[in-house]
């Protein structure tokens, strides 16, 4: 059974910003299906993303690292990868590492998506 | 002390998240907090997930162990491979990674960070990291 799951197929506001809904635990074993859908946006020509990260209940390094992969070709085409409402045990190991620097981190889902 | 405790998985990422849970069940039983008992199951994470991807063929073998005393539990994660130290393993400073975007790196950086005692030992082919969290 997978502990994983993201859905990227909702588009919200003008211009239309990219939703990636996150839900279970993302790790070694799952974070190649976080890649394979943040591509399949790449590929659809969408670079205005939102990590949706409220249903997040777990992040390993192997995750870190597909955030931190995409984050620059989203905004090499002129859009951005931003991460929202991660819960506050998740949010922990972001900060451990220091992504609040790189990332564009909000509360909710709303308001990274406002603040394109 | 309680009797030591060990669990045998497979060097497949599919079994992380029966290590997670084990881990976190032992972390329960020895007392510790949620907090410690997150810090704890991640660096175990990081370093199993560590040697599955870069140290093993797949369908090797790792065994990872529990040491309970009163406060702190201690975590040993043993399997056969090419000698690496994870706990001095050079990597670029955490500034570094994050400014070069870098993919890859954050794993070694987590178990640093977060277990209170990281210990390794090379023994006649097998790797042995010792994680230790109190609280």
């Amino acid at each position: 059974m997978s502990h994983f799951s993201v859905s990227f197929d909702r588009r919200v506001g003008q211009p239309p910003v990219r939703l990636l809904a996150l839900t279970g635990e993302l790790d070694a074993h799952t974070a190649p299906d976080f890649e394979a859908a943040l591509q399949a946006c790449l590929d659809d020509g969408d670079v205005r993303l939102v990590a949706d990260g409220s249903g997040l209940d777990y992040v390993s390094s192997a995750g870190l690292g597909v955030f931190m992969a995409f984050v620059e070709p989203a905004r090499d085409g002129g859009g951005d990868l931003k991460i929202a409402a991660l819960p506050g045990r998740v949010f922990e190991v972001f900060d451990l590492l220091g992504f609040p620097t790189v990332f564009d981190m909000h509360p909710t889902v709303d308001a990274a998506v406002a603040s394109f | 002390m309680a009797p030591p405790q060990a669990l045998h998985v497979r060097a497949d990422t599919d079994e992380l998240v029966r290590v997670r849970r084990r881990v976190g069940r032992w972390a329960q039983g020895a007392g510790l907090s949620e907090a410690a008992a997150r810090r704890l199951v991640l660096a175990v994470d990081e370093t199993v997930a560590n040697a599955i991807e870069h140290s093993l063929e797949p369908g090797a073998r790792i065994v990872i162990g529990a040491e309970a005393r009163p406060g702190r539990l201690t975590v040993a994660v043993r399997y056969r491979g090419p000698r690496f130290d994870p706990t001095t393993a050079p990597t670029p400073t955490r500034a570094d990674t994050l400014r070069q975007r870098a993919a890859g790196g954050y794993g070694l950086h987590l178990i640093r960070s977060l277990a209170d005692a990281a210990a390794y030992r090379w023994d006649g082919g097998t790797n042995e990291v010792r994680l230790t969290v109190e609280g």
